[in-house]
Protein backbone atom coordinates (compact mmCIF):
# COMPACT_ATOMS: atom_id res chain seq x y z
CA UNK A 1 0.00 0.00 0.00
CA UNK A 2 1.82 2.83 -1.48
CA UNK A 3 -0.66 5.65 0.50
CA UNK A 4 -0.27 5.87 4.27
CA UNK A 5 -3.61 4.25 6.37
CA UNK A 6 -4.97 5.83 8.98
CA UNK A 7 -5.48 4.62 12.77
CA UNK A 8 -7.58 5.94 15.60
CA UNK A 9 -5.80 6.37 19.32
CA UNK A 10 -8.38 6.67 21.93
CA UNK A 11 -7.19 7.37 25.57
CA UNK A 12 -8.10 10.56 28.05
CA UNK A 13 -4.55 11.03 28.85
CA UNK A 14 -2.48 12.97 27.06
CA UNK A 15 0.84 10.85 27.47
CA UNK A 16 -0.39 7.95 26.34
CA UNK A 17 -1.79 9.35 23.13
CA UNK A 18 2.11 11.05 22.40
CA UNK A 19 3.16 7.87 23.34
CA UNK A 20 0.85 5.74 21.02
CA UNK A 21 1.07 9.12 18.40
CA UNK A 22 5.16 8.78 18.21
CA UNK A 23 4.81 4.55 18.27
CA UNK A 24 2.89 4.65 15.17
CA UNK A 25 3.11 8.40 13.40
CA UNK A 26 6.05 7.38 11.36
CA UNK A 27 3.85 4.72 9.36
CA UNK A 28 0.26 5.80 9.85
CA UNK A 29 -1.78 9.18 10.00
CA UNK A 30 -2.98 9.66 13.38
CA UNK A 31 -6.25 10.82 14.66
CA UNK A 32 -6.98 11.14 17.90
CA UNK A 33 -9.60 11.01 20.14
CA UNK A 34 -10.04 11.89 24.15
CA UNK A 35 -12.86 9.72 25.27
CA UNK A 36 -14.81 6.86 23.91
CA UNK A 37 -17.70 8.97 22.06
CA UNK A 38 -14.87 11.10 20.31
CA UNK A 39 -13.83 8.09 18.99
CA UNK A 40 -17.56 7.09 17.74
CA UNK A 41 -17.92 10.32 16.29
CA UNK A 42 -14.62 10.18 14.68
CA UNK A 43 -15.35 6.61 13.60
CA UNK A 44 -18.29 7.92 11.88
CA UNK A 45 -16.79 11.25 10.36
CA UNK A 46 -14.14 8.71 8.73
CA UNK A 47 -15.78 5.95 7.32
CA UNK A 48 -13.79 3.28 5.33
CA UNK A 49 -10.27 5.35 6.12
CA UNK A 50 -9.64 3.87 9.49
CA UNK A 51 -7.31 0.55 9.39
CA UNK A 52 -7.43 0.03 13.46
CA UNK A 53 -8.38 1.73 16.51
CA UNK A 54 -5.96 1.75 19.67
CA UNK A 55 -8.47 1.76 22.92
CA UNK A 56 -8.39 3.04 26.48
CA UNK A 57 -10.40 1.03 28.68
CA UNK A 58 -10.84 3.62 31.91
CA UNK A 59 -12.47 7.12 29.88
CA UNK A 60 -15.00 9.48 31.08
CA UNK A 61 -18.19 9.86 29.26
CA UNK A 62 -17.94 6.42 27.58
CA UNK A 63 -15.37 3.84 28.26
CA UNK A 64 -14.06 1.27 26.03
CA UNK A 65 -16.31 -1.51 26.65
CA UNK A 66 -19.21 0.88 25.48
CA UNK A 67 -17.07 1.66 22.46
CA UNK A 68 -16.93 -1.99 21.60
CA UNK A 69 -20.42 -2.78 22.53
CA UNK A 70 -21.47 -0.04 20.06
CA UNK A 71 -19.14 -0.79 17.36
CA UNK A 72 -21.02 -4.31 17.55
CA UNK A 73 -24.36 -3.19 17.40
CA UNK A 74 -23.22 -1.46 14.20
CA UNK A 75 -21.45 -4.71 12.86
CA UNK A 76 -18.25 -2.38 12.23
CA UNK A 77 -16.07 -4.49 13.72
CA UNK A 78 -15.28 -6.74 11.01
CA UNK A 79 -13.73 -4.45 9.21
CA UNK A 80 -12.26 -2.36 11.80
CA UNK A 81 -9.54 -4.49 13.91
CA UNK A 82 -9.61 -2.78 17.48
CA UNK A 83 -7.25 -3.13 20.28
CA UNK A 84 -7.51 -2.32 23.84
CA UNK A 85 -4.61 -0.60 25.08
CA UNK A 86 -4.93 -0.39 28.83
CA UNK A 87 -3.18 -1.06 32.83
CA UNK A 88 -6.03 -3.87 32.99
CA UNK A 89 -4.37 -7.27 34.50
CA UNK A 90 -7.82 -8.60 35.88
CA UNK A 91 -8.68 -11.91 34.24
CA UNK A 92 -12.50 -11.20 33.79
CA UNK A 93 -12.41 -7.59 32.34
CA UNK A 94 -9.55 -8.74 29.65
CA UNK A 95 -11.87 -11.81 28.79
CA UNK A 96 -14.86 -9.59 28.65
CA UNK A 97 -12.76 -6.66 26.11
CA UNK A 98 -12.47 -10.46 23.80
CA UNK A 99 -16.17 -11.32 24.09
CA UNK A 100 -17.15 -8.09 22.97
CA UNK A 101 -15.33 -7.85 19.94
CA UNK A 102 -11.61 -6.72 20.83
CA UNK A 103 -9.00 -8.25 18.37
CA UNK A 104 -6.24 -8.20 21.22
CA UNK A 105 -5.27 -6.76 24.17
CA UNK A 106 -2.25 -4.88 24.87
CA UNK A 107 -0.93 -4.11 28.31
CA UNK A 108 0.55 -0.90 29.18
CA UNK A 109 3.14 0.09 29.39
CA UNK A 110 3.44 -0.59 26.10
CA UNK A 111 6.50 -1.80 24.38
CA UNK A 112 6.82 0.11 20.90
CA UNK A 113 8.53 -2.30 18.99
CA UNK A 114 6.19 -5.26 20.17
CA UNK A 115 3.19 -3.54 19.49
CA UNK A 116 4.17 -2.31 16.19
CA UNK A 117 4.41 -5.96 15.21
CA UNK A 118 1.16 -7.18 16.81
CA UNK A 119 -1.05 -4.16 14.76
CA UNK A 120 0.83 -4.04 11.83
CA UNK A 121 0.55 -7.69 11.13
CA UNK A 122 -3.27 -7.71 11.99
CA UNK A 123 -3.98 -4.23 9.45
CA UNK A 124 -1.04 -5.88 7.09
CA UNK A 125 -3.63 -9.15 7.12
CA UNK A 126 -6.69 -7.25 6.86
CA UNK A 127 -4.89 -4.91 4.11
CA UNK A 128 -4.80 -8.55 2.01
CA UNK A 129 -7.96 -9.32 2.98
CA UNK A 130 -9.52 -6.55 1.25
CA UNK A 131 -7.58 -6.58 -2.16
CA UNK A 132 -8.55 -9.95 -2.82
CA UNK A 133 -12.33 -9.10 -1.53
CA UNK A 134 -11.94 -6.53 -4.44
CA UNK A 135 -10.23 -8.97 -6.70
CA UNK A 136 -12.73 -11.30 -6.43
CA UNK A 137 -15.87 -8.80 -6.71
CA UNK A 138 -13.72 -7.25 -9.98
CA UNK A 139 -13.42 -10.56 -11.74
CA UNK A 140 -17.11 -11.85 -10.54
CA UNK A 141 -18.32 -8.96 -12.18
CA UNK A 142 -16.29 -9.31 -15.73
CA UNK A 143 -17.93 -12.81 -15.72
CA UNK A 144 -20.83 -11.57 -14.95
CA UNK A 145 -20.59 -8.77 -18.09
CA UNK A 146 -19.59 -11.74 -20.26
CA UNK A 147 -22.01 -13.76 -19.66
CA UNK A 148 -24.30 -11.40 -20.48
CA UNK A 149 -22.91 -10.72 -23.79
CA UNK A 150 -22.96 -14.44 -24.99
CA UNK A 151 -26.68 -14.23 -24.08
CA UNK A 152 -26.39 -10.80 -26.65
CA UNK A 153 -24.81 -12.42 -28.74
CA UNK A 154 -26.97 -15.56 -28.91
CA UNK A 155 -29.94 -13.65 -28.92
CA UNK A 156 -28.43 -11.02 -31.50
CA UNK A 157 -27.86 -13.90 -33.70
CA UNK A 158 -31.20 -15.29 -33.62
CA UNK A 159 -33.36 -12.16 -34.18
CA UNK A 160 -30.72 -11.53 -37.79
CA UNK A 161 -32.96 -14.05 -39.51
CA UNK A 162 -36.08 -12.36 -39.01
CA UNK A 163 -34.12 -8.94 -40.16
CA UNK A 164 -33.70 -7.21 -36.76
CA UNK A 165 -30.66 -5.72 -35.92
CA UNK A 166 -29.49 -6.49 -32.35
CA UNK A 167 -30.93 -3.27 -31.26
CA UNK A 168 -34.41 -4.80 -30.25
CA UNK A 169 -31.97 -7.02 -27.92
CA UNK A 170 -31.05 -4.08 -26.55
CA UNK A 171 -33.85 -2.58 -26.37
CA UNK A 172 -35.85 -4.70 -24.93
CA UNK A 173 -33.13 -5.60 -22.21
CA UNK A 174 -33.39 -1.53 -21.25
CA UNK A 175 -37.71 -1.23 -21.53
CA UNK A 176 -37.71 -4.07 -19.03
CA UNK A 177 -35.40 -2.48 -16.67
CA UNK A 178 -37.45 0.29 -17.13
CA UNK A 179 -40.65 -0.68 -16.57
CA UNK A 180 -39.57 -2.46 -13.18
CA UNK A 181 -38.02 0.34 -12.16
CA UNK A 182 -40.91 2.44 -12.55
CA UNK A 183 -43.55 -0.66 -11.17
CA UNK A 184 -41.26 -0.50 -7.80
CA UNK A 185 -41.63 3.30 -7.37
CA UNK A 186 -45.01 3.81 -8.11
CA UNK A 187 -45.87 0.80 -5.98
CA UNK A 188 -43.10 0.23 -3.27
CA UNK A 189 -45.37 -2.05 -1.00
CA UNK A 190 -46.11 -4.23 -3.94
CA UNK A 191 -43.22 -4.57 -6.36
CA UNK A 192 -39.66 -5.13 -5.57
CA UNK A 193 -37.02 -6.17 -7.50
CA UNK A 194 -32.63 -6.45 -5.77
CA UNK A 195 -29.92 -5.71 -8.44
CA UNK A 196 -29.25 -9.22 -8.63
CA UNK A 197 -32.82 -9.93 -9.70
CA UNK A 198 -32.90 -6.96 -11.82
CA UNK A 199 -29.74 -8.25 -13.63
CA UNK A 200 -31.22 -12.22 -13.92
CA UNK A 201 -34.71 -10.75 -15.36
CA UNK A 202 -32.88 -8.50 -17.94
CA UNK A 203 -30.43 -11.37 -19.32
CA UNK A 204 -33.37 -13.65 -19.34
CA UNK A 205 -35.75 -10.98 -21.30
CA UNK A 206 -32.79 -11.05 -23.83
CA UNK A 207 -33.47 -14.32 -24.49
CA UNK A 208 -37.45 -14.01 -24.79
CA UNK A 209 -37.24 -14.76 -28.75
CA UNK A 210 -34.81 -17.37 -28.31
CA UNK A 211 -36.95 -20.33 -29.78
CA UNK A 212 -37.38 -18.39 -33.07
CA UNK A 213 -34.28 -20.48 -33.88
CA UNK A 214 -36.94 -23.30 -34.59
CA UNK A 215 -39.40 -21.21 -37.04
CA UNK A 216 -38.71 -21.84 -40.55
CA UNK A 217 -37.91 -18.62 -42.79
CA UNK A 218 -40.75 -19.23 -44.92
CA UNK A 219 -42.69 -17.74 -42.05
CA UNK A 220 -40.82 -15.98 -39.73
CA UNK A 221 -40.20 -13.52 -42.70
CA UNK A 222 -43.01 -13.85 -44.58
CA UNK A 223 -44.15 -10.46 -45.88
CA UNK A 224 -48.24 -10.99 -45.92
CA UNK A 225 -50.81 -12.19 -42.84
CA UNK A 226 -49.99 -15.75 -41.51
CA UNK A 227 -52.68 -18.56 -42.11
CA UNK A 228 -53.89 -20.06 -39.15
CA UNK A 229 -51.63 -22.94 -39.16
CA UNK A 230 -48.76 -20.69 -40.29
CA UNK A 231 -49.85 -18.93 -36.60
CA UNK A 232 -50.07 -21.97 -34.93
CA UNK A 233 -46.06 -22.55 -36.08
CA UNK A 234 -45.59 -19.62 -34.87
CA UNK A 235 -46.56 -19.89 -32.02
CA UNK A 236 -44.54 -22.16 -30.74
CA UNK A 237 -41.64 -20.36 -30.92
CA UNK A 238 -42.28 -20.02 -26.98
CA UNK A 239 -42.24 -23.06 -26.38
CA UNK A 240 -39.59 -23.79 -28.41
CA UNK A 241 -37.15 -21.89 -26.50
CA UNK A 242 -37.85 -23.50 -23.31
CA UNK A 243 -36.71 -26.55 -25.08
CA UNK A 244 -33.50 -24.95 -26.12
CA UNK A 245 -32.78 -23.76 -22.73
CA UNK A 246 -33.48 -27.24 -21.71
CA UNK A 247 -30.84 -28.53 -24.00
CA UNK A 248 -28.02 -26.70 -22.29
CA UNK A 249 -25.91 -29.14 -20.48
CA UNK A 250 -26.38 -27.61 -17.06
CA UNK A 251 -28.29 -24.28 -17.51
CA UNK A 252 -30.85 -25.03 -15.07
CA UNK A 253 -28.04 -24.93 -12.35
CA UNK A 254 -27.70 -21.19 -13.29
CA UNK A 255 -30.24 -18.87 -11.57
CA UNK A 256 -31.16 -17.18 -15.07
CA UNK A 257 -32.60 -20.33 -16.17
CA UNK A 258 -35.81 -20.09 -14.30
CA UNK A 259 -36.68 -16.77 -15.40
CA UNK A 260 -35.46 -17.66 -18.90
CA UNK A 261 -37.67 -20.42 -18.92
CA UNK A 262 -40.33 -18.48 -17.96
CA UNK A 263 -39.78 -15.08 -19.92
CA UNK A 264 -39.43 -17.53 -23.26
CA UNK A 265 -42.21 -19.34 -22.07
CA UNK A 266 -45.06 -16.45 -21.27
CA UNK A 267 -44.14 -13.53 -23.02
CA UNK A 268 -47.15 -13.64 -25.38
CA UNK A 269 -49.34 -14.37 -22.56
CA UNK A 270 -52.33 -11.90 -21.55
CA UNK A 271 -53.63 -10.53 -18.37
CA UNK A 272 -57.32 -11.74 -19.40
CA UNK A 273 -56.21 -15.52 -20.11
CA UNK A 274 -56.32 -14.70 -24.38
CA UNK A 275 -52.24 -15.41 -24.68
CA UNK A 276 -50.11 -18.64 -25.43
CA UNK A 277 -49.23 -20.96 -25.09
CA UNK A 278 -50.86 -21.81 -21.66
CA UNK A 279 -53.58 -19.29 -21.50
CA UNK A 280 -52.77 -18.23 -18.22
CA UNK A 281 -54.35 -15.47 -16.40
CA UNK A 282 -53.81 -12.37 -14.01
CA UNK A 283 -51.17 -13.07 -11.43
CA UNK A 284 -50.54 -16.84 -12.82
CA UNK A 285 -48.17 -14.74 -15.22
CA UNK A 286 -45.21 -13.72 -13.31
CA UNK A 287 -44.78 -9.84 -13.31
CA UNK A 288 -41.27 -10.08 -15.33
CA UNK A 289 -42.95 -12.57 -18.15
CA UNK A 290 -45.40 -9.41 -18.27
CA UNK A 291 -43.23 -6.48 -18.43
CA UNK A 292 -41.63 -8.55 -21.06
CA UNK A 293 -44.21 -9.13 -23.16
CA UNK A 294 -45.51 -4.95 -22.93
CA UNK A 295 -41.61 -4.23 -23.75
CA UNK A 296 -41.66 -6.48 -26.71
CA UNK A 297 -45.17 -5.17 -28.19
CA UNK A 298 -44.23 -1.68 -27.53
CA UNK A 299 -40.49 -1.93 -29.09
CA UNK A 300 -42.66 -3.98 -32.32
CA UNK A 301 -45.16 -1.53 -32.59
CA UNK A 302 -42.87 1.40 -32.64
CA UNK A 303 -40.21 -0.42 -35.20
CA UNK A 304 -40.57 -1.56 -38.73
CA UNK A 305 -41.70 -5.30 -39.47
CA UNK A 306 -41.91 -7.03 -42.65
CA UNK A 307 -45.91 -6.99 -42.05
CA UNK A 308 -45.64 -3.09 -41.03
CA UNK A 309 -44.67 0.31 -41.16
CA UNK A 310 -43.41 1.80 -37.88
CA UNK A 311 -45.46 3.43 -35.54
CA UNK A 312 -44.46 6.64 -33.65
CA UNK A 313 -44.21 6.75 -29.73
CA UNK A 314 -47.49 8.13 -29.34
CA UNK A 315 -49.39 6.34 -31.47
CA UNK A 316 -47.95 2.95 -30.01
CA UNK A 317 -49.08 4.12 -26.23
CA UNK A 318 -52.59 4.45 -27.64
CA UNK A 319 -52.68 1.29 -29.52
CA UNK A 320 -51.40 -0.30 -26.23
CA UNK A 321 -53.62 1.65 -23.73
CA UNK A 322 -57.18 1.26 -26.03
CA UNK A 323 -56.42 -2.76 -25.79
CA UNK A 324 -55.62 -3.24 -29.62
CA UNK A 325 -52.76 -5.44 -28.47
CA UNK A 326 -54.04 -7.45 -25.62
CA UNK A 327 -54.74 -6.84 -22.43
CA UNK A 328 -52.32 -6.00 -19.77
CA UNK A 329 -52.17 -5.82 -15.96
CA UNK A 330 -53.53 -2.39 -14.68
CA UNK A 331 -50.83 -1.76 -12.74
CA UNK A 332 -48.61 -1.97 -15.92
CA UNK A 333 -51.05 0.37 -17.95
CA UNK A 334 -50.53 2.79 -15.37
CA UNK A 335 -46.95 3.05 -15.16
CA UNK A 336 -46.90 3.01 -19.24
CA UNK A 337 -49.68 6.31 -19.22
CA UNK A 338 -48.08 8.18 -16.28
CA UNK A 339 -44.26 7.50 -17.16
CA UNK A 340 -44.99 8.04 -21.26
CA UNK A 341 -42.12 10.32 -21.70
CA UNK A 342 -39.85 8.54 -19.79
CA UNK A 343 -40.26 5.55 -22.08
CA UNK A 344 -40.38 7.75 -25.13
CA UNK A 345 -36.67 9.10 -23.81
CA UNK A 346 -35.23 6.03 -22.55
CA UNK A 347 -36.23 4.29 -26.35
CA UNK A 348 -34.32 7.24 -28.40
CA UNK A 349 -31.39 7.16 -26.54
CA UNK A 350 -31.48 3.38 -26.89
CA UNK A 351 -31.94 3.45 -30.42
CA UNK A 352 -28.97 5.67 -31.68
CA UNK B 1 19.94 16.06 37.58
CA UNK B 2 20.15 14.09 34.46
CA UNK B 3 17.51 11.08 33.25
CA UNK B 4 20.04 8.64 34.52
CA UNK B 5 20.78 10.15 37.80
CA UNK B 6 16.68 10.16 37.80
CA UNK B 7 16.15 6.73 36.93
CA UNK B 8 18.37 5.81 39.43
CA UNK B 9 16.71 7.61 42.29
CA UNK B 10 12.98 6.56 41.71
CA UNK B 11 13.92 3.06 40.27
CA UNK B 12 12.90 4.12 36.61
CA UNK B 13 14.00 1.21 33.71
CA UNK B 14 15.17 3.97 31.48
CA UNK B 15 15.92 1.93 28.21
CA UNK B 16 12.38 1.03 27.92
CA UNK B 17 11.10 4.16 28.66
CA UNK B 18 13.25 5.82 26.53
CA UNK B 19 11.72 3.49 23.82
CA UNK B 20 8.34 4.52 24.02
CA UNK B 21 9.31 7.89 22.98
CA UNK B 22 11.26 7.19 20.30
CA UNK B 23 14.86 6.92 21.74
CA UNK B 24 14.22 10.80 22.25
CA UNK B 25 15.30 12.22 25.84
CA UNK B 26 13.78 15.49 24.76
CA UNK B 27 10.43 14.53 24.69
CA UNK B 28 10.45 11.91 28.00
CA UNK B 29 11.46 14.68 29.96
CA UNK B 30 8.72 16.92 28.52
CA UNK B 31 6.08 14.42 29.28
CA UNK B 32 8.25 13.82 32.75
CA UNK B 33 7.42 17.36 33.51
CA UNK B 34 4.06 17.63 32.68
CA UNK B 35 3.45 14.39 35.01
CA UNK B 36 2.94 16.38 38.30
CA UNK B 37 0.58 18.51 36.88
CA UNK B 38 -1.96 15.76 35.68
CA UNK B 39 -5.01 15.66 37.97
CA UNK B 40 -5.56 12.04 38.63
CA UNK B 41 -3.56 12.16 41.67
CA UNK B 42 -5.62 14.85 43.34
CA UNK B 43 -9.15 12.51 41.93
CA UNK B 44 -7.63 9.65 44.13
CA UNK B 45 -6.73 11.38 47.01
CA UNK B 46 -10.07 13.62 47.49
CA UNK B 47 -11.69 9.61 46.73
CA UNK B 48 -9.99 8.05 49.48
CA UNK B 49 -10.84 10.83 51.90
CA UNK B 50 -14.23 10.68 50.62
CA UNK B 51 -14.33 6.74 51.32
CA UNK B 52 -15.63 6.38 47.34
CA UNK B 53 -14.58 3.59 46.25
CA UNK B 54 -15.20 3.87 42.51
CA UNK B 55 -13.97 6.66 42.20
CA UNK B 56 -10.92 5.49 44.23
CA UNK B 57 -10.55 2.24 41.53
CA UNK B 58 -10.97 4.60 38.38
CA UNK B 59 -8.34 7.25 39.30
CA UNK B 60 -5.80 4.80 40.48
CA UNK B 61 -6.52 2.73 37.26
CA UNK B 62 -5.57 5.66 35.25
CA UNK B 63 -2.60 6.76 37.28
CA UNK B 64 -1.57 2.85 36.72
CA UNK B 65 -1.33 3.53 33.16
CA UNK B 66 0.32 6.64 33.03
CA UNK B 67 2.95 6.06 35.66
CA UNK B 68 3.46 2.42 33.49
CA UNK B 69 3.77 4.43 30.43
CA UNK B 70 5.99 7.11 32.01
CA UNK B 71 8.54 4.21 33.56
CA UNK B 72 7.24 5.37 37.06
CA UNK B 73 7.73 2.25 38.56
CA UNK B 74 6.42 2.59 42.13
CA UNK B 75 3.85 4.88 41.30
CA UNK B 76 2.53 2.44 39.07
CA UNK B 77 3.29 -0.70 41.63
CA UNK B 78 0.94 1.26 44.35
CA UNK B 79 -1.64 2.23 42.26
CA UNK B 80 -2.39 -1.15 41.01
CA UNK B 81 -2.33 -2.23 45.05
CA UNK B 82 -5.25 0.36 45.47
CA UNK B 83 -7.08 -1.00 42.35
CA UNK B 84 -6.63 -4.52 43.58
CA UNK B 85 -7.65 -3.68 47.37
CA UNK B 86 -10.91 -2.42 45.79
CA UNK B 87 -11.64 -4.87 43.52
CA UNK B 88 -11.16 -7.53 46.46
CA UNK B 89 -12.83 -5.74 48.84
CA UNK B 90 -9.98 -4.54 51.26
CA UNK B 91 -11.10 -1.58 51.61
CA UNK B 92 -9.62 -1.33 55.18
CA UNK B 93 -6.11 -1.28 53.85
CA UNK B 94 -6.89 1.66 51.19
CA UNK B 95 -5.29 4.26 54.05
CA UNK B 96 -2.06 2.70 54.22
CA UNK B 97 -2.09 1.77 50.97
CA UNK B 98 -2.67 5.50 49.63
CA UNK B 99 0.26 6.27 52.07
CA UNK B 100 2.56 4.11 50.60
CA UNK B 101 1.64 5.61 46.77
CA UNK B 102 1.71 9.22 48.56
CA UNK B 103 5.84 8.75 49.17
CA UNK B 104 6.15 7.61 46.04
CA UNK B 105 4.44 9.85 43.85
CA UNK B 106 5.94 12.94 45.99
CA UNK B 107 9.76 11.33 45.63
CA UNK B 108 8.74 11.08 41.99
CA UNK B 109 7.79 14.77 41.91
CA UNK B 110 10.98 15.95 43.41
CA UNK B 111 12.80 13.98 41.34
CA UNK B 112 10.79 15.02 38.52
CA UNK B 113 11.51 19.01 39.65
CA UNK B 114 15.17 18.93 39.95
CA UNK B 115 15.63 17.22 36.51
CA UNK B 116 17.30 19.50 33.95
CA UNK B 117 15.06 20.69 30.72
Amino acid sequence: MAERQTILIVDDEEINRAILSITFGDDFNILEAENGQEALDCIEAHPGQIVAVLLDVVMPVLDGFSVLRELGKRKLLEQLPVFLITAENSEEKLRLGYDLGAVDIIEKPIVPYFIRRRIGNVIQLNNLVRTQDQMLAEQAEEIQELNSSILETLATAIEFRDQESGEHVRRIRQLTLLLLHILMERYPEKYHFDEEELRLIADAAVMHDLGKIAIPDSILNKPGRLTPEEFEIMKTHTTQGCVLLDSVPRLRENPVYDYAYDICRHHHERWNGRGYPDGLKGEEITIWAQVVALADVYDALVGERVYKKAFTHEKAVDMILNGECGVFNPDLMECLAQSQERIRQEFREGKR
Amino acid sequence: MNLEELAGTIQMDLQGTLARFGGSRALLVRFLKKFPQDTTFETLKEAVAAGDDATVERAAHTLKGVAANLGLEPVRAGSDALVTAVRTGRQAEIPALFETLRADYEAAGTAIAALAE
